[in-house]
């Protein structure tokens, strides 16, 4: 009788970033990083980066168009923000070292090593 | 050579003086014999030196500055000088000049020695003061230790940012469900946009 409420994404994403299931990280992935909405992406990646763990943080780092590696320059400023932000920056010093050494991509490696020296100035 | 005699209080006190000054100054006396002579055969000079020794009597006396509190007189002439001073300018070898230079410049040189040591004295002491002090700080300087002051200490305990309502209730769904309201939730995202 009464139509459900539908929740607003801005809520799912914050519950997803929030949630214990390791699960979580793939839907994000899946469905966050790859919208064609710049806000969805952008709440994507700081759910992501709060989240801290090694399989967020990958998904941010050495994917082309997600993450810090963004076709959006906006989005990719603030997955930036939020990686500079972060109170433990062990796990993701380490993911951008390894990319920049291993990555086959000349871009990818290129912003990694921009991020780690904003990380090394901060 | 001098001789200080004591002055003896005589009522008869210029003839006194006259004697023991006869006997001791011979010059004088010729010299008062020539006088008494000169007086004798007609006068002479002599006739103006009494004439105005009795002039010089009275001005000298007035004199309160005179050592001659007594006013001793010598024929007439009020003396102005301690009678018993020889008149005679007493000569000095050069080797008494020398033995008092010499003695002169000893105690010159002491006295120099004793003024520059009282002047010298607070240099010396500020002097040491700084040493002093630039060795304690010396001292301090290779005593300093740096020491690596960790900055966990000061490091805030960061708590994860409180959720949204809306959120609280969706994070105890499972996943799954979560990943099915995704898609409508998105539309109503894009066509607010749009709108």
């Amino acid at each position: 009788m009464f139509k459900e409420e539908i929740a607003k994404i801005e809520h799912i994403i914050e519950a997803l970033g929030a949630h214990p299931d390791p699960a979580s990280v793939g839907v994000l992935d899946r469905l966050g990083t790859n919208s064609t909405c710049d806000d969805i992406r952008e709440m994507t990646a700081k759910a992501l980066i709060t989240k801290n763990t090694h399989d967020s943080l990958v998904v941010l780092v050495i994917n082309k168009g997600k993450g810090i590696n963004d076709l959006s320059p906006k989005v990719a400023m603030n997955a930036v923000n939020e990686i500079l932000s972060l109170d433990d920056k062990n796990e993701v010093i380490n993911i951008l070292e390894d990319t920049i050494n291993m990555h086959s991509d000349e871009e990818v490696r290129e912003t990694a090593r921009s991020v780690r020296a904003l990380i090394e100035l901060s | 050579m001098y001789m200080i005699l004591g002055v003896c209080l005589h009522d008869n006190l210029n003839l006194n003086c006259v004697f023991i000054y006869f006997l001791i100054n011979v010059k004088r006396e010729r010299r008062d014999k020539n006088n008494m002579d000169s007086m004798k055969i007609g006068g002479g000079l002599g006739i103006f030196k009494n004439i105005t020794s009795s002039k010089n009597e009275k001005k000298i006396t007035s004199n309160p500055f005179s050592s001659n509190p007594f006013g001793i007189s010598f024929k007439g002439k009020v003396q102005t000088s301690d009678l018993f001073v020889s008149s005679e300018v007493k000569k000095t070898s050069i080797l008494e000049k020398g033995k008092m230079a010499v003695s002169a410049a000893v105690a010159s040189l002491t006295e120099i020695k004793n003024v520059w040591k009282e002047k010298i004295k607070p240099v010396l002491t500020f002097a040491k003061q700084t040493a002093e002090h630039i060795t304690n700080l010396a001292n301090k300087i290779s005593d300093f230790k740096v020491e690596k002051i960790s900055l966990a200490a000061f490091k805030k305990e960061t708590k994860a940012p409180p959720l949204s309502r809306g959120a609280q209730k969706l994070v105890i769904k499972p996943v799954s469900e979560l990943e099915i309201l995704w898609e409508p939730a998105e539309e109503v995202h894009k066509a607010a946009q749009r709108a």
